[in-house]
């Protein structure tokens, strides 16, 4: 994969706020979203479509788009392939195993959580969203990446997270 | 002769394609990152990219930006080599201290249509309204990236950024923690060190402290007998970066410095000292609406070795608020007060009258970035209105159409206008060939010289791997200074006047592509042409030259490649197309830097400068004398804990 640098970002941005993420911030928060799939109980029987597709939907539009998809051309979850779906609006939200939410989206949370299905593990990159209802949050603390969970978002999701993926997150609902 | 340079360099590009054939994937794409565990990938630091300038047209300007990886890989020494790297300017060095830089034309040592700040702080000055180079050193390693814009900014950046503005930007604190300790020395370099210290103070603060020094070779002169014009400088200060809350981050920074140029060879040199304080505070209320308030404090003074004295004092506060007034529009305001306080200790007969005085400028500008079509077809249209100590009132308005058709393609157009203020120069000097023999007399009647810039610029991104960016402009100018010669016999006292006119176009390449994991390559090309002659009812003896030498052509590519075992090489390349008057021939110039990172903690570095000819010229002053840049070599070592 051949590397860009910031500036190539800036000249093909118009006025998008998501100029501002770097393409190595992306790529690291996609390898941790790969890397969770890893550690959740995702129920594969209780889910009936899309058999053999683990779907990844982003809503709107994120630099994390495209490191997704390069996880998605070699590497799978248990049986299934990875198939990333770009939703360009809450109405157009279908069923996916993980939404990820970018930041600065121009829905609200409310809006996008109302659309989200169960069995759908939402993940977000913005201050107070996991306080909010959403089961994973990015945040950035002394330039390195950490992430909140929120332990009820999951429950509601009808998922279990591992213990070792627990202990490294940042618990915000004191459950 | 020529011939055989340019196969020299062919071959420095090629041998390191040859010597790497295999592919080293990078560390941060997508697949080396798989490989780690959750906890390694917890421990990695983020590179967050650098904001988007606050002030900056993204989609429709002529933009080009150095990244200090680009710094880096040049082996420049100083912030005017570093300059080199933006091929929409024309830089070149006169002597050991003094450098002659512009955008889009007008070159000179005074040159005087370029805004150059350093951290929101203006460093222009007064005296002439232009940059005095020599004192501008900021320590390479801090900085982040230099932003140059071809093309007038008077509704941003106000006044005098007539033919561009160059930004240069420092890191935050919190990015240079740790101890840096740097040690060179060359051919040509007696010796150049700096250290640096960054830390914390608790969670949300973050400084660092710094010392830098330099004493750099003399120049040739035409004699090929050393210049003795070595340029000595000592600069010490701090930076400060405070996390207040989560909507607010504060910055202070304040610096020292004490330089010795001495570009005549005198016995005894010059001395020009400095120190300044900036505080900055940027508050987000929402993700529509943010705003930054600056304040800054800058004391500058020269003693020349002839006893001529100057001292400057600004005060400078700032403020600017942008708001996203519902889907459309963007609109940002500001207002800007400055005070300069000028203080001259005049010659006998040389002197600038009043010898002490000070000049107040107070500005407001409005713009508002209009989304016309969604992410096809947007407006910017904004104005400045500043009201100077000399001129009063002026305006300098602007509007901006940026189309992308494509997600890959954008096409800009702008028209601008802007102004060039008086200087001290052109209203209060006073040059005496004897007591009561006028040479130079003061022109209360020099007015703005003025811009109206049309330019067109296309940007395209065809594969991932390339980016393309070209500019066009054509600018018509009015008022610029010419030397009106005074009453018969004697022509005497000459004045200042506004009796030039004319036009300049040019176009703008500039290319940045990343060839492989292991290889980039960034260039560019600059053409300009100008036509200036002599308005009706003026006599200008410089005969609308306006005391300006351009290259008609120049290019600029840089290489960098990065070889096993963490050797690196770049290359810079600049032709440099012949100056007309006074004639400089057209030059070819090659830098090479041989980088190895010995360990985490140690890095050398090996440069060559100016390596084709044994020495060359770049640029004739009309004083001191004409003086040869020598090819030199020096060696870096960088330690980092």
């Amino acid at each position: 994969m051949l590397k860009s640098f910031f500036y190539l970002l800036l000249f093909s941005c118009f006025a998008s706020t998501a100029c501002a993420q770097g393409e190595q911030e992306a790529n690291l928060k996609a390898a941790f979203i790969y890397n969770f799939t890893k550690y959740i109980d995702w129920n594969f029987d209780a889910t009936e479509t899309n058999k053999n597709d683990f779907v990844i939907g982003v809503i709107g539009n994120s630099p994390v788009t495209a490191s997704l998809n390069e996880i998605a051309k070699e590497n799978g979850v248990g049986y299934k392939r990875i198939v990333v779906r770009v939703f360009n609006s809450p109405e157009d939200i279908g069923s996916c195993n993980i939404l990820f939410i970018p930041r600065r989206s121009p829905f609200s949370l409310r809006s996008i959580l109302e659309k989200v299905r169960k069995g759908t593990l939402t993940i977000s990159e913005e201050a107070g969203f996991a306080r909010q209802g959403t089961a994973f949050n990015f945040v950035i603390i002394n330039d390195k990446l950490k992430f909140e969970t929120n332990l009820k978002a999951i429950a509601s999701a009808g998922l279990k997270a591992g213990s070792q993926l627990l202990k490294l997150a940042i618990i915000v609902d004191n459950s | 002769m020529l011939r055989s340079k340019i196969i020299v360099i062919a071959l420095l590009l090629i041998a390191p394609v040859l010597l790497n054939a295999q592919k080293r994937p990078a560390n941060d794409d997508v697949d080396s990152l798989l490989k780690l565990s959750l906890e390694e990938l917890m421990n990695i630091k983020v590179t967050s990219v650098s904001k988007s300038p606050e002030k900056l047209e993204e989609a429709a300007s002529a933009i080009q930006v150095i990244t200090q990886a680009d710094i880096h890989n040049s082996g420049a020494k100083t912030l005017p080599e570093a300059l080199r790297l933006a091929s929409n300017l024309q830089v070149a060095q006169v002597n050991a201290s003094q450098w002659a830089i512009s955008a889009r034309g007008f070159d000179n040592v005074l040159a005087n249509k370029l805004l150059v700040l350093i951290d929101g702080r203006t460093v222009y000055t007064p005296l002439y309204a232009g940059v005095f180079w020599d004192v501008q050193n900021v320590m390479l390693e801090d900085v982040d990236r230099v932003e140059v814009i071809s093309g007038p900014g008077g509704t941003l950046w106000g006044a005098n950024a007539v033919n561009g503005v160059i930004n240069i930007i420092t890191k935050s604190s919190k990015e240079t923690k740790g101890l840096l300790v740097e040690g060179a020395a060359g051919s040509n370099l007696p010796a150049l060190g700096s250290l640096r210290y960054g830390g914390k103070l608790g969670d949300k603060i973050s400084y660092r402290v710094f010392g830098t020094g330099f004493k750099l070779g003399n120049t040739l002169l035409k004699n090929e007998k050393k210049a003795n014009d070595e340029w000595t400088m000592g600069k010490g200060g701090f930076r400060m970066d405070w996390d207040a809350s989560e909507k607010d981050k504060i910055s202070f920074q304040g610096n020292i410095y004490d330089a010795k140029p001495n570009p005549a060879g005198k016995d005894t040199s010059s001395v020009a000292k400095g120190d300044n304080l900036v505080a900055l505070w940027n508050h987000v209320s929402s993700a529509k609406s943010d705003f930054q308030l600056q304040l800054y404090y800058d004391h500058t003074s020269r003693h020349y070795d002839n006893g001529l004295k100057e001292d400057l004092k600004t005060y400078d506060v700032d403020w600017q608020h942008r708001n996203q007034l519902g889907y459309r529009n963007e609109v940002t305001y500001g207002a800007n007060f400055r005070i300069m306080n000028h203080n001259v200790t005049n010659l006998p007969l040389f002197g600038f009258y009043p010898s002490q005085k000070t000049l107040y400028l107070y500005s407001a500008f409005l713009q508002d970035k209009i989304i016309l079509v969604k992410e096809r077809l947007g407006f910017t249209i904004g104005a400045k209105m500043e009201h100077n100590s000399y001129t009063g009132l002026e305006f300098q308005p602007n509007g901006r159409l940026s189309y992308t058709p494509t997600k890959k393609q954008t096409i800009w157009a702008a028209v601008s206008r802007a102004v060039r203020t008086p200087a001290r120069i052109d209203r209060d000097f006073s040059l005496l060939l004897a007591p009561g023999i006028a040479f130079v007399s003061p022109n209360d009647n020099f007015v703005s010289e003025k811009l109206v810039a049309y330019e067109l610029g296309w940007r395209t991104q065809p594969v991932k791997a390339l980016s393309v960016s070209l500019s066009s402009f054509y600018n018509v100018y009015d008022n610029i200074r010419s030397v009106e010669p005074g009453p018969p016999p004697s022509g005497l006292p000459v004045t200042f006047g506004n009796g030039v006119k004319g036009e300049s176009y040019g176009i703008e390449l500039a290319v940045i592509s990343q060839l492989t994991n292991w290889w980039n390559l960034k260039g560019g090309y600059t053409f300009l042409k100008k036509d200036l002659s002599v308005k009706p009812g003026s006599r200008d003896s410089n005969k609308a030259s306006a005391e300006s030498n351009d290259p008609e052509h120049q290019f600029v590519v840089q290489s960098n490649v990065k070889l096993p075992r963490r050797v690196e090489l770049g290359t810079l390349i600049r032709y440099i197309d012949k100056l007309p008057k006074p004639y400089v021939p057209s030059y070819l110039g090659l830098d090479l830097r041989i980088g190895w990172k010995l360990s985490k903690a140690i890095e050398l570095n090996i440069v060559g400068q100016n390596l084709l000819d044994a020495h060359h010229s770049e640029f004739i002053p009309s004083s001191p004398s004409p003086r040869e840049i020598e090819r030199s070599v020096y060696g870096k070592v960088t330690f980092r804990l």
